[in-house]
């Protein structure tokens, strides 16, 4: 032991400023979240605010709006989340079939360029190219006899909307790991195959897709720990009055509710309440998938 | 209060569009640490009487020994423009060198944030840290809220009333009504920094359009409907193609707003103010003298029958429920939209955008029409930009009175003013935001002015924006309200004139359409709708103003967009009621029964 030590103990001393900075800027920061079961005032603070216990997530649930905005929240996160795994699946393995090496690079970085467009501009963007006079898509739509669509501003289309330039926005750019997962299979796996006489179809089947799994279940596992983050940036720059019913969702109501009326109790008593939910998916979905898929993160 | 960011930020954008140049222009001040110390001494100034006869000239008071006032301030270095001439800053700069010299002030700033959000944020740590507070200091909404339920501040009452200007005391008398937010327990505990309250709506039109199309500009609500509807099916702008409409017009936000607002179609149908963004926005006096929210008043059903009306015909845009006023503006700027509502500075940004599109678009300002019964009339945007506020421990406000009675003072103008400082005769400092050039004061376009470049203030000749420089510990650059009435009067008669005062300087600047919209609105003398309430949120607008701005905003544009019927509104309105309206009137009238 104390010969591992001398030999290791430089590692650890250059691991330590780490370690401090990741207790003092993650875990001491965490005691703050008390606030969520008092009625915090500044000028009182931690110590001298009252304490309400649940009184914050009651006031959630019992929100006349509340039903709704969790229900939005779900809906759109919901399938969010299964569409930002299946298509940038979907796209790595048909980009990996493309033998031009030119043209897989090009197209590869022209879809992720949106990934790097804020919101603010893109909610820009989607006013003008949606609109209903004269907007690209409503044009294409009427070129086909469709009247045209009046996507964000009817409740029906916006969560449609909302997912599917999500979608757009993020696929080329959550497609790169799964590419990299393709680009690592061993390429004796497929040369063997195919004097097994596999077709390609049989090849992504049998080769492709399971070698994938792995990483498919560790980005789903990750991000069913975010189910109630259902883009707070993008639907604060595209909602509007019109869709409230359907596009509110916690996020922003607790953008409204909370930091433009100065409650902090009840932004952290929501953000907590958001946080506890992630966690327990997390566990559950990451038991899941050592149990379905033996899989295992550590 | 997203609202009161973007009208903030809006003020500070029409303010550096419209007036920007005149501002700057307008601060004067001669002290000279180095361009001409000759010509500052050469005012009537003299230092040396000045401390024998100290009682005598009110407007030379020097504290010595020198006392140190701490402050704090917002100062994003990007927006600013020429603030500073190259090696000066916020806290090394001519003013301050002059304070401290010839008033005997030191001013150190305790804090110096890039961003209003973080302003506000020290202000909350300070707080909950027990830190030590700036001597003098903005605050507004809710931090101010919270400085004031921590008794940190100083009441003022005995301050102004021994130390300040006697015309500002006349102007917080005036409006009074609108510093509800700084008063508590019957005393005041900020002094608000005044807009000039030159916002109001007029109605910008397509002349050409009008022209085209054989129309004369609309002077009732009927006039104006028929050119809405010839200007959505006639074609004005004769391109053989049915691609134009009515009128612009955000309804994200509902019927008040910072531009693009419909106040004026409001108050052409009923005497009521009706904002659906804020619940302390618009509430109304009624005939008992008890205050009323505006948004759900019965003659709303007025406004929204006309709106539903115009909407179904494609009259205005129908995509304004999601725009919101910068977005619905790119329709008129496009050439797509022959009217929009807003304030004069739309002259400049953005309707001279449609100019640059097409040279021939012409949009004109003119006076708001008149509805069925004569009525007509815009909101009174609020008056107040925020507050300054003083920590409760200060010692030595009179030497902040000093300096501000001397920045009013000079705002103000006004003949045989004892507390003007001559010294400040031409402008503020010389070689800053004026020049002299053999005995005459000029203010800007020097190399045209012949000045020579080694005396221009900025190395490529550009005016320098003083305001940031002489605020400091004032916290805001006030205005006084309407105060630019003569000024615009005077240039609308000539516009040539030679500009004589700081504010006719300021006036001069402006783009012709804006000072054309500025004398439609003065000339037109119509009530401006007042917002009543002007108090600190109550507890159940706390709690409850979101949901019922979401209620109101929805219900509102549901009705316009046809997917209610109008009588959908009462049922609107009970809920409105239940959901915590009716607390919030009653609070509300608590309120204004103790502070009217």
């Amino acid at each position: 032991m104390a010969a591992y030590w001398r030999k290791t103990w430089p590692f650890h001393v250059l691991l330590l400023p780490a370690l401090v900075l990741v207790f003092l800027f993650q875990y001491v920061p965490l005691f703050g979240a008390v606030i969520a079961f008092q009625d915090y005032e500044p000028w009182l603070g931690i110590k001298g605010s009252p304490w309400v216990g649940f009184e914050h997530f009651r006031y959630l649930f019992t929100y006349p709006d509340g039903k709704q905005i969790i229900w939005n929240t779900l809906i759109i996160a919901g399938f969010k989340l299964i569409a930002n795994l299946i298509v940038p699946i979907v796209f790595a393995l048909l980009l990996n079939e493309v033998r031009k090496m030119f043209f897989k690079r090009f197209v590869q970085t022209f879809v992720y360029l949106p990934h790097f467009l804020s919101w603010v501009i893109l909610g820009g963007i989607l006013i003008d190219i949606l609109s209903t006079e004269g907007g690209i898509i409503n044009r294409l739509l009427n070129s086909f006899g469709i009247q045209s669509v009046f996507f964000l501003g009817d409740g029906r289309w916006f969560r449609f909307t909302v997912i599917l330039s999500d979608v757009w926005k993020e696929f080329g750019f959550s497609a790169i790991i799964f590419l990299a997962t393709l680009v690592g299979i061993n390429p004796a796996l497929y040369e063997a195959a195919e004097i097994d006489g596999a077709t390609r179809w049989q090849q992504v089947k049998l080769i492709s897709v399971p070698l994938m799994m792995p990483i498919v279940i560790v980005v789903a596992t990750l991000s069913l720990g975010r189910i109630l983050d259902a883009g707070f940036d993008q639907i604060l720059n595209i909602y509007n009055p019109l869709v409230y019913s359907h596009g509110d969702i916690i996020d922003t109501f607790v953008y409204r509710e909370g930091l433009n009326n100065g409650q902090f109790s009840f932004g952290t008593a929501v953000g907590l309440f958001k946080s506890a939910i992630g966690f327990i998916l997390i566990v559950i979905s990451y038991r899941m998938a050592f149990k379905l898929a033996n899989y295992r993160i550590f | 209060m997203i609202r009161y960011v973007k009208v903030a930020r809006l003020v500070t954008l029409s303010v550096a569009i419209a007036l920007l140049p005149t501002l700057a222009a307008c601060t004067n001040s001669n002290n000279q640490n180095s361009a001409s110390p000759a010509a500052s001494n050469s005012t009537p100034s003299a230092t040396e009487p000045a401390k024998e006869e100290e009682s005598a000239e009110k407007w030379n008071q020097k504290f010595d020994p020198p006392v140190t006032i701490t402050t704090a301030i917002v100062d994003d270095g990007t927006s600013r423009g020429n603030a500073f001439k190259p090696g000066e800053s916020m806290e090394d700069n001519a003013n301050l060198r002059w304070m401290k010299e010839n008033m005997g002030i030191n001013v150190k700033f305790d804090f110096i944030v890039t961003k209003p959000e973080d302003y506000d944020t020290k202000l909350r740590l300070l707080l909950s840290s027990g830190g030590k507070l700036p001597d003098a200091f903005a605050a507004g909404n809710d931090p101010l809220q919270n400085l004031l339920a921590a008794n940190k501040l100083m009441p003022l009452d005995e301050a102004i009333d021994k130390y300040a200007h006697p015309e500002y005391k006349k102007l917080l008398e005036k409006y009074s009504y609108a510093l509800g937010e700084v008063k508590k327990d019957g005393k005041i505990y900020g002094l608000p920094a005044f807009f000039m309250g030159d916002e109001g709506t007029v109605m910008w039109i397509r002349k050409d359009w009008l022209e085209n199309l054989g129309l004369e500009p609309p002077k009732t609500l009927d006039d104006f409907e028929n050119v809405l509807k010839q200007f959505t099916e006639g074609d004005p702008d004769k391109n053989g193609k049915n691609d134009t409409i009515g009128l612009a017009v955000p309804l994200k936000e509902g019927p008040w707003t910072w531009m693009g607002q419909t106040d004026a179609i409001v108050s052409a149908l009923t005497d009521q103010m009706i904002n659906t963004y804020d619940v302390r926005l618009f509430w109304n006096k009624g005939a008992d003298g008890k205050l009323s929210y505006g948004a759900i008043h019965p003659d709303a059903k007025l406004y929204l029958q006309k709106m539903s009306d115009w909407m179904s015909k494609g009259f205005v845009d129908k995509e304004a429920g999601i725009k919101d006023p910068g977005k619905a503006s790119e329709l008129a700027a496009s050439g797509k939209a022959g009217i929009m509502f807003g304030p004069f500075w739309m002259g400049d940004w953005p309707l001279s955008d449609a100019t640059k599109n097409n040279p021939d678009a012409d949009f004109q300002p003119y006076p708001l029409p008149s509805g069925p019964n004569g009525l007509v009339g815009r909101a009174e945007k609020p008056l107040t930009q925020g507050f300054t506020v003083f920590n409760k421990d200060f010692q030595h406000i009179d030497a902040w009175f000093a300096y501000f009675n001397k920045i009013f003072a000079k705002k103000l103008e006004m003949e045989g003013d004892p507390l003007a400082d001559p010294r400040w005769k031409d402008g503020y400092h010389e070689g800053y935001d004026y020049v002299k050039l053999d005995g005459k004061v000029i203010k800007g376009n020097y190399e045209e002015a012949g000045v020579p470049a080694d005396q221009w203030p900025l190395k490529d000749g550009g005016t320098m924006d003083i305001r940031f420089m002489m605020t400091n510990i004032l916290g805001n650059f006030t205005s006084i309200p309407h105060s630019n009435v003569a000024a615009v009067k005077k240039f609308l008669a000539d516009p040539n004139a030679e500009p004589l005062t700081s504010m006719e300087f300021d006036t001069k600047q402006m783009k012709k359409r804006q000072l054309d919209a500025a004398g439609v609105r003065i000339n037109q003398t119509v009530t401006e709708g007042k917002n009543y309430f002007t108090g600190p949120m109550t507890p159940t607008m706390k709690s409850k103003g979101e949901l019922l701005k979401k209620l109101a905003t929805e219900s509102y544009l549901k009705i316009i967009y046809g997917e209610k019927p109008v009588e959908y509104f009462d049922e609107f309105v009970k809920q409105w009621l239940d959901n915590g309206g009716q607390k919030i009137t009653d609070e509300v009238n608590e309120w204004y029964a103790k502070n009217q």
